[in-house]
C-alpha cells in the first residue's frame, strides 16, 4: 500500500461523484456536530433553548450538579460498576481465551462461537432475563430460594454481574487475538532457562499482552460507563443510580425538567469518557512498542490439560449457560405461560392479534429500522473509508469528529438530537423513523467505519489501480472491485450492525413518537409499568430475530464474528 | 448459489426497507395535504357565524351527517354538523394519553361507532413524559398532536399558564360542577380512588386493616410479621406517593407523621408504579399494598392474580383528581379534536370510565343507578363516597397542592428513606 500511494487524479466523469461524496460528508459532519454543540450551548444557558427562553449565560447548571449529593453518589456508583466490570471481564476473558487458544480444551470451536451470544442478546434482554430468574415468583428463583440461595440482581452487584457477562465477549476477543499473536518462543526460552509454566506466563506473556489488555479495558470501561439499560432495569427502582440513569431521575424530579442541568451532566459524562480515551491512547502508543509479531512462522503447541480437560470444559459451558442460555431461556419459558402458569401461546396471541397495536407496529419498525440503518452505516462507511484511501481530503478532518459518538453516551446523544431537531424545526426528522435512522447511523458510525476499514485495507490495491488506469471512476471501482471482493466480510459487518441496532435503546428512547415506536423502547415501558407477560413475549420474539441473524452469520455465511476490529480506536 | 441467493434476498429487503422509510412519511403527508387545506378555511369561523347563515346552509347537511346528528343529544348547537363535516374531511386524530391501552382503545372503539370515518392514532406516555414531550413539541411549534391527556392536574395547570392549551367551549362542559371546570379549556372529570390491596393466600381477609390507624395497631402488635411485607408508593418519583402524604395530613392533622413513622418502622418496599406494586402483592413478595391505584388493581392485577383482593379504605379514600383530555394548541385536525373532547366528556364515555375502568366521574347527571361498579359494597358514585373522601376541587388539585409538593416529598423522604 505504501509503495503504491494512490493520488487524487480526476478522471472525467468523476467530478459528479466527488460532488456526491462531499455532500454526503458535509451532511454527516452536520449531524455529528448538532447534538454535541447543542449540548454544550444548553449547559451554559439558564433557560431551556427549546422552550425559547432567554439566552442568559450562567455556570449555575454545573455548580448545581457538582454540588448535589445525588451526583456524587451516582458518580461513585458509575465508577464502581465500570471498574468492577473491567476487572471481572479482563480476568474472565483472559482465562477463557487462554483455555481456548493455548490448551487442548475439548469442544473449543463450539465454545468459541457460543461465547459471543451475550453481545447479540444485548443488555436489555440479559437484564430482563436475569431479573426474571432471580425473582421469587419464577420457578428457578423459587427453586434456588428453597435451596437457601437467594439471588438479588436488583442491586449494584446485580448491575456489575449483568454488565460483566454482557461485556466479557469483547474482552475475550482481544485476549484471544493477543494470545494468538504472541510467539510462544519467548515463553519456551524462559522455560528452558528454568522457570515453570505459571511463572513464564506471568512474567512473559502477560506483559506482552498489555496492548491488548489496554484496548479491551478501554472498550469495556467506555461501554459500561455509558451503559443505560442495565442500571435502568436493575437499579432505578431500588434507588441505585449511575450517572446515566441520574439524567432520567433529574427529568423525573421536577417540572419542567431542568434542561440546563441535564445538559451539564451530559457534558460532564462526555468529558470523563474523553479524558479516559486520551489517557488510554497515550499509554497505548507506548505499549505498542512491545509488539512481537515477526515474519517468521510460529510454533503453536497446545498445552496438555490432562485430567482437567473435561472438568474445565464443563466449567466454561456452565459459564455460557449463565451468561446467555439461562436468561434467554427464562424469558422464553415465562412467555409461554398464561397468567395461571399453564403452557399456552396466549401472550404471543395478545402481542400480535390482541390489543397491543403499538407492540406490533414497534416490531415492524424495529426490523425495518435496524436493517436500513445497518445498510446505511455500512454503505457510508465503505464510501468514506475508500475515498479517504484515495485521498479525498475532507475525510481526514472527519476522523477526529468520530470521538463525538464514542464519547457521548447514547442517551445524551439522543437528547441532543431531540433538541436539535426541535430547535431547527426539522419536522421530517422528529418524530419519524428517518430521524431515528440518522441518530442510529451517527451513533454507530465509528463502529461501522472501523469494521469496513479493516476489510478494505485487506484488499490488495493492485486491482484497484489497474482499474483506475483503465479509466474506471471512483464509483465504478467501488461497485465492481471493492464491493464484490469484500462482500462476505460486509455481510458479517452488516449482521453485527443489525443485531446492534435491534437492541439499541438509549438513543431512541427520546426520539420515538407516534408511529415510530421501536420494540426495545416499548419493552422498557412495559417493564416500568409491570406488564410482564407481554414484555416476555416481545423480548422472546426479539431474541428470535437476533438468533436468525446469528444463524445467518455463523451457519450460512460461516463468518467469524470479528467484533474487535470494529471498536478499536 | 446459496450465498448469492441470500445476498440477493438481503439486498431486496434493504431496498424495500429504505424505500419504505423514505416513502412512508411522504405518502402520509400527501394524504394529509388536501385535508389540512380544507378545514382551516371552513372551521374556525363556523361557531361564530350568524344564525341566518346557518339556516341558509341547513338544507345542505349531507345525509350521513344528518343521521349522526340525530344520535347526538339535543343540547348540541344546531351548526354542530359543520364540525362533523370538517372532521370527516380531516379523517384523522392523534392522541397523547396516559390511560392504559385497553382503556383508551375502548374509548376509541365507542368513538368510532359514532364517527367511523376518523382513524385514531395514539401514543401512550407516562404522565411526566407526556407533559415534557407535549411541552417541548408545542413550544418549538411542531403540530403533531390533536388532543392530550395528562393525569397530573398541576402539570395541566402549568400548560394553561404557558398558553399551550387549545380553547374550545364544549357543549358537555355545562354538566360538570363549576369547581371542576376551567371554562373553555379543561374539565377535571374523574376521581381515581386508591384501594387497599392484599394477597388473600398470605393474609386472611379479617386481618386486613381498613384504616391507617388499624394498620399501625397491627404493626405495633406483630412487627415481625409486617417487616418488609407492605408495599407503598415512592413519593419522590410518583405523584401518587406524595398525594398520600397530603391526605393523611388532612385526615389526621396532629398525628400523621407519627403514624407514618410506625409504618416506616415496618420497612415497607416502595416503587412508583401500581403495576409493579400490585405484581409484588400477587407474587407474594409483599402481603399488603397500602392503597394502590384502584383502576390498575381492578383492571390488571386482580385478573392476573385471582388471589389478590382489594377494598376501599374506611378512614379516608385517597384519590387523585384527573383532568380529562384537552385540545392541543394549534392542532393539525381541529374538528376531529373537538368531536373527541365532546365525546370523552359525554355521559356515554364517562359511564365507560366508571363502569368498566374503576373511576368516579364528577359529571352531575350520572345517577347512582347507572353506576354498576362496586368496590367492597361502595358504589363508585360521587354521592356514595362523599362522606369518606375529601373531594378536591380543580383549584386545590392544580394550584394549592402543587405548592406543598416539595414539603410532602421531603417529609416522605425523611420518614421512609432516612428513617427519622
Amino acid at each position: 500500500m505504501n509503495l503504491l500511494k494512490p493520488r487524487l487524479r480526476l478522471i472525467s466523469g468523476e467530478i459528479l461523484e466527488y460532488i456526491v461524496i462531499y455532500t454526503v460528508a458535509l451532511i454527516l459532519i452536520a449531524f455529528l456536530l448538532i447534538p454535541f454543540i447543542i449540548m454544550i450551548v444548553q449547559s451554559i444557558l439558564k433557560d431551556p433553548l427549546i422552550l425559547r427562553g432567554s439566552l442568559t449565560v450562567t455556570i449555575e447548571n454545573y455548580l448545581n450538579i457538582l454540588s448535589s449529593d445525588l451526583f456524587r453518589r451516582a458518580l461513585i456508583n458509575s465508577f464502581i460498576v465500570s471498574i468492577s466490570t473491567l476487572i471481572i471481564t479482563t480476568m474472565l476473558g483472559l482465562l477463557i481465551a487462554f483455555l481456548i487458544v493455548r490448551t487442548d480444551l475439548p469442544l473449543s470451536s463450539i465454545i468459541h462461537k457460543l461465547i459471543y451470544l451475550p453481545i447479540f442478546l444485548g443488555p436489555l434482554l440479559l437484564s430482563f432475563g436475569w431479573a426474571e430468574i432471580a425473582s421469587s415468583k419464577g420457578s428457578i428463583g423459587s427453586a434456588l430460594k428453597s435451596l437457601g440461595i437467594g439471588i438479588n440482581v436488583l442491586s449494584i452487584e446485580g448491575i456489575i454481574f449483568v454488565t460483566s457477562i454482557w461485556l466479557m465477549p469483547y474482552s475475550y476477543t482481544f485476549m484471544a487475538a493477543g494470545l494468538r499473536s504472541i510467539s510462544q518462543e519467548l515463553e519456551l526460552s524462559a522455560r528452558i532457562s528454568g522457570s515453570n509454566m505459571m511463572r513464564a506466563f506471568i512474567a512473559i506473556t502477560i506483559p506482552l499482552l498489555y496492548p491488548f489488555i489496554l484496548s479491551s479495558s478501554y472498550l469495556v470501561f467506555v461501554l459500561s460507563f455509558e451503559q443505560f439499560t442495565i442500571p435502568m432495569v436493575l437499579g432505578y427502582s431500588e434507588g441505585i443510580f449511575t450517572l446515566i440513569t441520574y439524567i432520567l431521575l433529574l427529568r423525573d424530579l421536577s417540572v419542567p425538567p431542568p434542561y440546563g442541568a441535564i445538559a451539564a451532566l451530559g457534558v460532564i459524562v462526555t468529558s470523563i469518557i474523553t479524558i479516559f480515551i486520551v489517557i488510554n491512547n497515550m499509554i497505548l502508543k507506548r505499549a505498542y512498542r512491545l509488539i512481537t509479531i515477526t515474519g517468521r512462522g510460529q510454533i503453536m503447541k497446545p498445552i496438555n490439560l490432562g485430567i482437567f480437560r473435561w472438568p474445565l470444559a464443563t466449567l466454561v459451558l456452565i459459564y455460557i449457560v449463565i451468561s446467555s442460555v439461562a436468561p434467554i431461556g427464562a424469558l422464553i419459558y415465562r412467555s409461554l405461560r398464561d397468567p395461571g402458569g399453564a403452557f399456552s401461546l396466549i401472550n404471543y396471541y395478545d402481542l400480535f392479534f390482541g390489543g397491543m397495536d403499538i407492540a406490533r407496529r414497534a416490531i415492524i419498525n424495529s426490523v425495518v429500522l435496524s436493517i436500513s440503518a445497518a445498510a446505511l452505516t455500512l454503505l457510508l462507511s465503505i464510501l468514506i473509508v475508500y475515498s479517504r484511501l484515495w485521498g479525498v481530503r475532507i475525510f481526514r478532518y472527519l476522523d477526529w469528529l468520530f470521538w463525538i459518538p464514542i464519547a457521548m453516551p447514547g442517551l445524551i446523544l439522543g437528547i441532543g438530537f431531540l433538541w436539535g431537531f426541535l430547535l431547527l424545526k426539522l419536522w421530517f426528522l422528529y418524530p419519524t423513523l428517518l430521524g431515528l435512522l440518522i441518530a442510529y447511523t451517527v451513533r454507530f458510525f465509528p463502529t461501522g467505519n472501523r469494521m469496513a476499514s479493516s476489510i478494505i485495507t485487506q484488499i490488495s490495491p493492485e486491482l484497484d489501480h489497474q482499474a483506475s488506469i483503465c479509466g474506471a471512476t471512483l464509483f465504478t471501482r467501488l461497485r465492481k472491485i471493492i464491493m464484490p471482493i469484500g462482500k462476505l466480510g460486509y455481510m458479517g459487518v452488516f449482521s453485527i450492525l443489525v443485531a446492534t441496532y435491534i437492541n439499541e435503546i438509549s438513543t431512541s428512547l427520546y426520539l420515538v413518537g407516534p408511529g415510530s415506536e421501536v420494540s426495545s423502547v416499548i419493552m422498557l415501558q412495559l417493564w416500568l409499568h409491570g406488564f410482564m407477560d407481554l414484555l416476555f413475549a416481545l423480548a422472546s420474539f426479539q431474541a428470535l430475530m437476533v438468533f436468525l441473524i446469528i444463524y445467518i452469520i455463523l451457519g450460512v455465511l460461516r463468518i467469524e464474528p470479528s467484533i474487535s476490529v470494529g471498536v478499536r480506536v | 448459489m446459496k450465498r448469492s441467493l441470500l445476498i440477493l434476498i438481503t439486498s431486496i429487503i434493504i431496498i424495500i426497507a429504505i424505500a419504505s422509510i423514505i416513502l412512508i412519511p411522504y405518502l402520509s403527508t400527501q394524504r394529509q395535504a388536501p385535508v389540512e387545506a380544507t378545514p382551516r378555511t371552513m372551521t374556525s369561523p363556523t361557531i361564530a357565524r350568524a344564525p341566518e347563515e346557518v339556516k341558509q346552509t341547513q338544507e345542505q347537511i349531507p345525509e350521513d351527517i344528518k343521521s349522526i346528528m340525530k344520535m347526538l343529544p339535543s343540547y348540541y348547537p344546531s351548526d354542530y354538523w359543520r364540525i362533523i363535516q370538517g372532521a370527516k374531511a380531516e379523517g384523522r386524530l392523534t392522541i397523547y394519553s396516559n390511560y392504559r391501552e385497553e382503556h383508551l382503545k375502548r374509548l376509541i372503539e365507542e368513538f368510532n361507532k359514532l364517527y367511523p370515518f376518523i382513524s385514531v392514532t395514539y401514543v401512550l406516555l407516562p404522565t411526566q413524559q407526556g407533559y415534557e414531550r407535549y411541552l417541548s413539541e408545542a413550544m418549538s411549534g411542531l403540530r403533531n398532536v390533536d388532543v392530550v391527556q395528562i393525569y397530573d392536574a398541576p402539570l395541566v395547570y402549568d400548560l394553561l399558564q404557558k398558553n399551550l392549551v387549545g380553547k374550545y367551549e364544549s357543549p358537555e362542559a355545562q354538566f360538570y360542577p363549576s369547581e371542576y371546570v376551567v371554562p373553555g379549556y379543561v374539565v377535571a372529570s374523574l376521581y381515581g380512588p386508591y384501594v387497599i390491596t392484599w394477597n388473600s393466600k398470605l393474609l386472611p381477609d379479617d386481618k386486613v386493616p381498613s384504616t391507617l390507624k388499624d394498620l399501625v395497631r397491627a404493626i405495633n402488635q406483630s412487627p415481625d410479621f409486617w417487616r418488609g411485607k407492605i408495599a407503598i408508593y415512592d413519593a419522590i418519583l410518583s405523584t401518587s406517593g406524595w398525594m398520600h402524604m397530603y391526605f393523611y395530613n388532612v385526615t389526621y392533622p396532629n398525628e400523621w407523621t407519627s403514624l407514618l413513622r410506625v409504618l416506616a418502622s415496618a420497612k415497607p418496599k416502595y416503587q412508583w408504579s401500581a403495576g409493579i406494586l400490585g405484581d409484588w402483592v400477587g407474587k407474594g413478595d409483599v402481603v399488603l399494598g397500602w392503597t394502590l391505584a384502584g383502576w390498575i388493581v381492578d383492571g390488571i392485577i386482580v385478573k392476573r392474580y385471582p388471589e389478590v383482593k382489594f377494598k376501599l379504605p374506611e378512614d379516608t379514600i385517597i384519590n387523585l383528581l384527573f383532568p380529562d383530555f384537552f385540545i392541543a394548541r394549534d392542532p393539525p385536525h381541529p374538528n376531529a379534536a373537538k368531536l373527541w373532547i365532546d365525546f370523552v366528556l359525554s355521559k356515554r364515555a364517562q359511564l365507560i370510565n366508571v363502569n368498566e375502568f374503576g373511576f368516579i366521574s364528577t359529571r352531575k347527571d350520572i345517577s347512582p343507578d347507572e353506576v354498576k361498579k362496586e368496590w367492597g359494597g361502595v358504589k363508585l358514585h360521587i354521592d356514595a363516597v362523599k362522606g369518606k373522601m375529601k373531594l378536591l376541587t380543580w383549584k386545590e388539585a392544580a394550584v394549592d397542592l402543587y405548592q406543598k409538593r416539595d414539603y410532602y416529598k421531603e417529609t416522605w423522604y425523611r420518614i421512609f428513606v432516612l428513617g427519622g
